[in-house]
């Protein structure tokens, strides 16, 4: 018994060290932004490679969320497209597929550099959704032929499979090339969004998808959801819903440059809703970040 | 209840004699011709699918007139409406069935006495292994829905029957670009099936009787799915009360003026309970200003009475307050004689600020009996600046302080001790990850990294109702914890408050951060919290027809299931590189 007791209190220790370790480790990694401020960019690329590989998952993950941060806030392209790179080549091979995904898809296409190109064609061979989606993202004009290869008769397949063409590469890849600036799929996108009913669907899904398009056209889209005074379904008797222009002003703040509102939290308060309405009506051009 | 099956019995006597009759017996069924010599067919459907039936053909007699019997017959089984998915196949290794004698010939012997034949109904049913790894959804779709992770493997059971058929059973993917499946062939029942993700997108796997290519019996679909990976924090919240109790409740403002002498000066009235008595009773106020010299300056008054003092030009009262001399003409009487300086204080309320004390005489009551000092601070707002506490009683507020009010006694007890929330986690929050990874989103192949985060105290029952107003996405209270509480390096964050104004959880569609309730009347937070995510990752609504699912709407059942159309909602939330 005793014995027994004295093995658990070591094995307790063993446990708070290893918590305290992973702390101190990340809130480093947290930190390294703070000292970029001061220090050579390079130093600090060099300090979060250090840790890419690091045999824990969130350490991993906590240094390519800082990296993405860290080239957020930098001027020099070079750092840009450092980081996309090393979310192209080392993130996947880390269990960090689907995070490096949602990441590269807030960059530019300026941020793809030929090396970052190369993989993406490299994995057009054999196409994922995220990778397709990238491709958009980086713009490389000579994969629209594959991906054209790609494209179904959306209503038809759904109609077949019973299954929603929402969830399809064929539908991703319909985007990438409106991304890539093909007016016929930037008009079958917006045409199939529009035909949706189901308005969950429609703000929770088809917006994003519509966001991810950047172009004109899609931004159109868009405007007309944010002076509707739609709600969401209640999740409780006293919830009206959110409202549905609040998930449009959150996608839209993401797209457009000195859109009057932050992207990433939504609940946004009626006067910002209108805010954002009268701001939109203002605009004689929109101003896409791509 | 058992699937029904219908099947023709075929009794023919082929005898030209049309001598005999037989019962062809299948399992519980005895198929007799209602005449000697007379073919019968009939259907019937008491057989079930999956089951075995034992076959015998009983001669029951000749009839009189013959000299013996020739043994000829004609005994058939046949399915006429088997429902999708069963086969029936017969094992007659000894040619009971068919065709028995030709016409016009003598069998001197009954071949078929004591010798069985077989009716199979082969059915099989894939039915979900309770140890699995991923998703199993047989209640939203008719076809059995199974996930898988992609470069990782899977079962579920194969349910056969007969079991004796078990090794004619045969599994065959119809995609095998996106899902494996073994063994090629069953050897027993429940036979465990292998499913093995190739890469992401459907299979259908199909069970098959007699070969990987023979005939269909019953259909899986498989949905390979790429991993997807978040990141959760939890933090408890707490509500930060830090008021100050300036004036304990029930007091005043301590040793306040309760009672002054009067314009007597003169103190007529004894202290009572806790008042201090600040001039003794009969008393006025020392050493005070009698008299004075009068205009001429020279203090002509010589006689100084009692225990008055004489300084320089002035007459005083000496210790007891009160005058005793009488002035000369020339000099000026200023506190007449057996009195005091007036309207000094002889009471005050002691250290519970409230006057016990009725005044006498013609003492003056300055703080009525049983009240304190009107209006001075009772409760002040603590270190955070922000008042926490309501005023109680006749206490009222003045800016972020609560005064005592006209009775100037204080009513209000100060908020001073944080709201305290309950941890349902351990200290690590490895029960969530484990929950979240091992029990729910297992199904939908989400795998969740949680991290306890400190926790917090906030200041944010700002209409300090001592509840968080969670009446809807989101309130100003929700918002103080979002933006104080939030971890921006996180995917998403779980708030643990307790005494919300109303539900256990709350996160709205594709939001980030959701608020779980613990005492709340669900007893199970970690089920509270992964339906919570539900909602905010994977944007699922409620399902109230659907008791056993996560997203159900009410707590305390078992809902533990997502199907698979979630699988799709939450997995269409990320994409995937290859």
């Amino acid at each position: 018994m005793t014995i027994f007791k004295y093995f658990m209190i070591l094995l307790m220790g063993m446990i708070i060290y290893s918590n305290s370790s992973l702390a101190a480790d990340i809130n480093n990694i947290n930190n390294m932004n703070e000292r970029s401020i001061k220090q050579d960019p390079c130093q600090i690329m060099l300090l979060f490679s250090e840790r890419e590989n690091d045999p824990c998952w969130i350490v991993r993950e906590q240094t390519f969320r800082q990296e993405v941060h860290f080239a957020k806030t930098q001027t020099e392209p070079w750092i840009k497209q450092e980081v996309v790179y090393r979310l192209l080549s080392i993130a996947p091979k880390v269990g960090l597929s689907g995070q490096a995904c949602t990441w590269l898809l807030t960059f530019g296409e300026k941020d793809f550099d030929d090396r970052a190109k190369n993989i993406i064609r490299k994995a057009m061979e054999k196409p994922g959704k995220g990778t397709v989606l990238i491709c958009g993202v980086a713009n490389i004009q000579e994969e629209l032929p594959n991906l054209k290869k790609l494209l179904v008769d959306e209503l038809e397949y759904q109609k077949r499979t019973g299954e929603s063409w929402r969830y399809e590469l064929s539908w991703k890849a319909r985007l990438a090339r409106a991304r890539m600036g093909v007016k016929e799929d930037i008009n079958r996108c917006i045409e199939l969004a529009g035909m949706e009913l189901d308005r969950k669907l429609m703000t929770l899904s088809l917006f994003r998808d519509i966001g991810y398009i950047r172009q004109p056209e899609a931004i159109d889209f868009l405007m007309t959801y944010i002076f509707s005074d739609e709600r969401l379904e209640q999740l409780k008797p006293t919830d009206p819903g959110e409202p549905v222009a609040s998930y449009v002003i959150d996608i839209l703040a993401g797209c457009l440059r000195d859109f009057p509102v932050k992207s990433g939290g939504r609940r946004y308060k009626p006067e910002e809703i209108e805010l954002c309405r009268k701001w939109m009506s203002e605009q004689k051009e929109w101003k896409i970040i791509r | 209840m058992p699937t029904k099956c219908g099947g023709t019995l075929t009794l023919d006597p082929a005898s030209s004699s049309n001598s005999e009759r037989y019962d062809l017996v299948v399992g519980p069924i005895t198929h007799q011709a209602p005449q000697f010599g007379v073919v019968t067919t009939a259907n019937y459907n008491q057989f079930r699918a999956g089951r075995r039936y034992e076959v015998r053909i009983v001669h029951q007699g000749t009839v009189y007139y013959m000299p013996e019997a020739d043994y000829d017959y004609v005994a058939e089984i046949e399915a006429v409406s088997l429902p999708a998915g069963v086969v029936m196949q017969i094992d007659d290794a000894d040619g009971i069935l068919g065709t028995h004698g030709e016409p016009n010939t003598m069998n001197l012997t009954f071949d078929a006495a004591g010798k069985v034949a077989y009716v199979n109904l082969i059915k099989v049913n894939f039915l979900e292994d309770a140890s699995q790894k991923y998703g199993w959804d047989n209640f939203t779709t008719t076809i059995p829905w199974k996930s898988v992770k992609v470069s990782d493997t899977d079962k579920c059971y194969a349910q056969i029957g007969p079991s004796e058929k078990a090794n004619s059973i045969y599994f065959k993917s119809l995609q095998t670009d996106k899902v494996t499946v073994s063994p090629a062939q069953a050897s027993s029942t429940p036979q465990t099936v292998t499913l093995t993700g190739i890469a992401e997108g459907q299979a259908d796997v199909w069970s098959r009787f007699d070969s990987v290519d023979g005939t269909d019996l019953s259909q899986l679909s498989v949905a390979a799915y790429q991993e997807d990976s978040y990141t959760l924090a939890v933090r408890v919240v707490n509500e930060e009360d830090d008021d100050v109790q300036e004036i304990p409740v029930g007091n005043g403002k301590p040793n306040t003026d309760a009672v002054n002498t009067g314009s007597n000066g003169v103190c007529n009235t004894a202290a009572l309970g806790d008042d201090v008595q600040i001039i003794p009773v009969g008393q006025g106020e020392p050493n005070q200003i009698a008299i004075t010299a009068g205009a001429d300056m020279i203090l002509d008054t010589n006689v100084v009475a009692g225990d008055d003092v004489k300084i320089d030009r002035m007459i005083t009262t000496g210790a007891d307050g009160i005058c005793n001399t009488i002035a000369d003409v020339n000099d000026i009487q200023i506190i007449s004689v057996n009195q005091g300086k007036p309207d000094i204080i002889c009471i005050n309320t002691g250290a519970n600020g409230v006057c016990n004390t009725g005044a006498n005489g013609d003492d003056e009551q300055i703080i009525p009996l049983n009240q304190g000092k009107p209006n001075e601070i009772c409760v002040s707002a603590g270190a955070n600046g922000f008042r926490d506490s309501v005023p109680g009683g006749d206490d009222q507020l003045a800016g972020d302080n609560i005064t005592t009010g006209a009775d100037g006694v204080c009513d209000t007890t100060a908020d001073s001790t944080d709201d305290l929330s309950t941890d349902p986690f351990n200290d690590t929050a490895s029960d969530l990850q484990t929950y979240l990874n091992d029990t729910i989103y297992n199904q939908a192949v989400v795998k969740w990294t949680v991290t306890k985060l400190p926790d917090m105290s906030v200041n944010f029952d700002i209409d300090r109702d001592g509840c968080l107003d969670t009446t809807n996405w989101t309130t100003s209270e929700m918002d103080i914890v979002i933006n104080q509480c939030d971890d921006p390096n996180r995917n998403y964050v779980i708030f643990v408050v307790n005494n919300p104004s109303e539900g256990a959880g709350f996160m709205d569609f594709g939001q980030k951060w959701g608020f779980i309730h613990p005492g709340t009347g669900c007893p199970n937070m970690l089920q509270v919290t992964a339906h919570e995510l539900g909602h905010g990752m994977g944007s699922l609504t409620h399902t109230p027809s659907d008791i056993d699912n996560l997203m159900y709407n009410y707590c305390g059942s078992a809902s533990k299931k997502l199907r698979k159309q979630q699988w799709k909602d939450v997995q269409d939330k990320q994409t995937h590189l290859p």
